[in-house]
């Protein structure tokens, strides 16, 4: 185990730039999650902690060592790919020891590893299986077993759930929180997902175009998102965000209407600012608030998920109680639960408490 | 109405499968037929059934073509240029499918443009140049040719089955602590050996049935291929019809059973199941 430091990495493919100085500091132990849209540059990063693509600046180092002139297989770490990357002519237990058998190790040792992995995981009854016959969560499990097999000192996934189905995935992510308990290796897992970032992590990083947005346990980006980017992508469905301007001790939104808010006295008085709300933190008021047009209503039976329109404006609520509500019916909408969060509306950063 | 359609469409299915079967068997039904016959019956009715089975047809063709030493030298001089052809071939569609070389491009126009040139065009300086190095009569020498004329076909074919092999594969392997002939030695190969099992068995068939260069370099008596002393059969022994067909039914034998009994593995790819499917 070992803990890794990525120093304003950089990466340039050819002329184009994908990764703009990223730094992270992973403890030994943790379990980091990259999180960020498509084309953000979170496999790319994995990549170059791999050793599978070289470092354009900058310096990525594990276990206090550097290494970025070092080839994949002297960083000691292992990887599990989006599509597994089994050895297609390997039975499964050959695929877990194929590291192994590289490295010459004797029968018995190989066989008595790839047990315990093969225990651990549930493969005891495939071991003798080519990749072919096995369904996806099995492979998925093999790919894993291949990490385990090879006691790393760093664990990379690169979106290693996402050619599962939805039931599937929640199991095998609660699979591999548990593998990393039990294993304590220092993991760094890429996904698009942000509920998998959220329930995975011990620290999500948010990345955008190539930069790190924010990084912080996953409560702390829910709290207290830095950027309006961050505020966004963390939380399903994403926080609403309205534009508006100080007036007295509310806020004037742009399309008409007025949320009373305590703010901090830096900013002045008309200063146009970003406000903020999570959908699940709107309620339905009877006297004042804001009025609405319901313009969506989508129950799911445990929750119920709403469209409105304020002023031209689209605002989402998520609702935990049943609620009476019929599309064009005309209500009020209460912002007085739960944080109200406020950006510049210029840099889009966090406004200071 | 989608039952009778779709029997409509089993009976035409079957029946151009039929036509087809027909055309293709029918020389070789020939061929086994009249090898069986006296040459005198074959010239008044090829079609007809042996009235005598001329089972010595055989044991003529294989004494006189001198099998047993041309078959040999057939088969080495397959065997030779399918190491070859498969070895070099292999490794150079490795480096054009991976490794990125910007000349790609060039090295496809080489590699096409060398295959519409002509064989007689190198004959002549092939051969005296093999003279001087005193390579003549040499089966090595002349599978070098052969391997210079197949591996153009061989590495295209064999590229696209090393493009169709997922990059992460590779990947894995590398960080399992593979080096790069590694990567390529157990994990390449093995996955791609259907694909160099299709290269061995066209490579092997053309070396077998070559002629023109096998009748040119290869003329000593004990270094003949089967195909060219099957083309000595003829003429040289005022040409008994009924010998030539068993004598061509020998030549031909090898490369139908090789055929029939891989046909399996040609079809079957083993790359199913790597990835995610
Ligand atoms: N080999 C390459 N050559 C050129 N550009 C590349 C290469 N690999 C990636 N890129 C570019 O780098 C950027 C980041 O790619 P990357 O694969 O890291 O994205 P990602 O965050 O993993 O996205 P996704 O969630 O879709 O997997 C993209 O804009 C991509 O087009
Ligand atoms: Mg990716």
């Amino acid at each position: 185990m070992a803990s890794v430091s990525i120093r304003d990495v950089m990466k340039a493919f050819g002329a184009a730039k994908v990764i703009h100085g990223v730094s992270v500091d992973i403890a030994d132990g943790e379990f980091v999650v990259l999180v960020g849209p498509s084309g953000c540059g979170k496999s790319t990063l994995l990549r170059m902690i791999a050793g599978l693509e070289d470092i354009s600046g900058g310096t990525i180092s594990i276990g206090g060592q550097v290494v970025n002139d070092l080839p994949p297989k002297a960083r000691d770490i292992s990887m599990v790919f989006q599509n597994y990357a089994l050895y297609p002519h390997m039975t499964v237990a050959q695929n877990m020891a194929f590291s192994l058998t590289l490295a010459g190790a004797p029968a018995a040792e190989k066989e008595q590893k790839v047990n315990a992995a093969a225990e651990i995981l549930g493969l005891t009854p495939l071991l003798d299986r080519y990749p072919r016959q096995l369904s996806g969560g099995q492979r998925q499990r093999v790919a894993m077993g291949r990490s385990i097999v090879r006691n790393p000192q760093v664990f990379l996934f690169d979106e290693p759930l996402s050619n599962l189905d939805a039931k599937l995935r929640v199991s095998m992510r609660a699979e591999i929180k548990a593998l990393h308990r039990r294993l304590g290796t220092t993991t760094v897992y890429v996904t698009h997902d942000q509920v998998e970032a959220m329930t995975l992590a011990d620290r999500i990083v948010v990345m955008q175009a190539g930069r790190v947005e924010q990084a912080g346990a996953p409560i702390e980006l829910y709290d207290r998102p830095e950027n309006t980017f961050v505020a966004q992508f963390i939380g399903s469905p994403s926080m609403n965000i309205l534009p508006g301007r100080r007036q007295g001790s509310g806020i004037m939104l742009e399309n008409g209407g007025m949320v009373a808010a305590s703010l901090p006295s830096h900013i002045e008085e008309g200063r146009r600012i970003l406000v903020g709300k999570r959908p699940e933190n709107i309620r339905l008021a009877d006297t004042g608030g804001l009025s609405a047009t319901v313009k969506v209503v989508e129950p799911t039976g445990s929750e119920t998920y709403a469209v409105f329109d304020i002023g031209g404006e689209e605002v989402v609520g998520l609702f935990r109680e049943r609620v009476e509500l019929h599309e064009q019916q005309t209500v009020r909408l209460s912002f007085d639960d739960g944080p109200l969060h406020l950006f510049d509306a210029e840099t889009k950063r966090r406004l200071p408490d | 109405m989608r039952l009778i359609e779709s029997r409509t469409t089993f009976v035409l299915t079957y029946t151009a499968l039929a036509i087809l079967l027909l055309i293709t068997l029918f020389p070789i039904a020939l061929l086994v037929l009249n090898s069986l016959k006296p040459a005198t019956q074959i010239v008044q009715s090829p079609l007809a059934w042996p009235e005598v089975y001329r089972w010595d047809n055989f044991v003529r063709a294989w004494n006189d073509a001198r099998f047993g030493t041309t078959m040999l030298n057939s088969a080495m001089l397959a065997a030779l240029t399918i190491v070859l052809v498969c070895s070099t071939g292999s490794l150079t569609a490795y480096v054009l499918a991976r490794r990125k070389i910007k000349s790609w491009k060039i090295v496809t126009f080489y590699l096409l443009a060398t295959t519409t040139a002509p064989i007689q065009l190198f004959l002549f300086p092939l051969y005296f140049g093999f003279a001087k190095l005193g390579l003549i009569n040499n089966v090595f020498a002349v599978s070098l040719i052969y391997t210079a004329i197949y591996s153009p076909f061989a590495v295209m074919l064999l590229r696209t089955y090393f493009l169709a092999v997922p990059k992460e594969l590779e990947e894995a392997a590398l960080i399992d602590g593979a080096t790069h002939w590694q990567v390529f030695s157990k994990v390449m190969l093995p996955i791609v050996s259907p694909g160099i099992l299709t290269v061995a068995l066209i490579i092997g068939l053309y070396s077998w049935n070559e002629f023109l260069i096998a009748t040119t370099f290869l003329q000593r008596t004990d270094r003949l291929t089967a195909v060219v002393s099957f083309f000595l059969l003829s003429g040289q022994y005022t040409s008994d019809w009924g010998e030539i067909m068993a004598a061509a039914l020998i030549i031909v034998l090898p490369v139908i059973v090789l055929f029939i009994a891989l046909q399996r593995r040609f079809i079957e790819g083993m790359a199913g199941g790597s990835v995610k499917g």
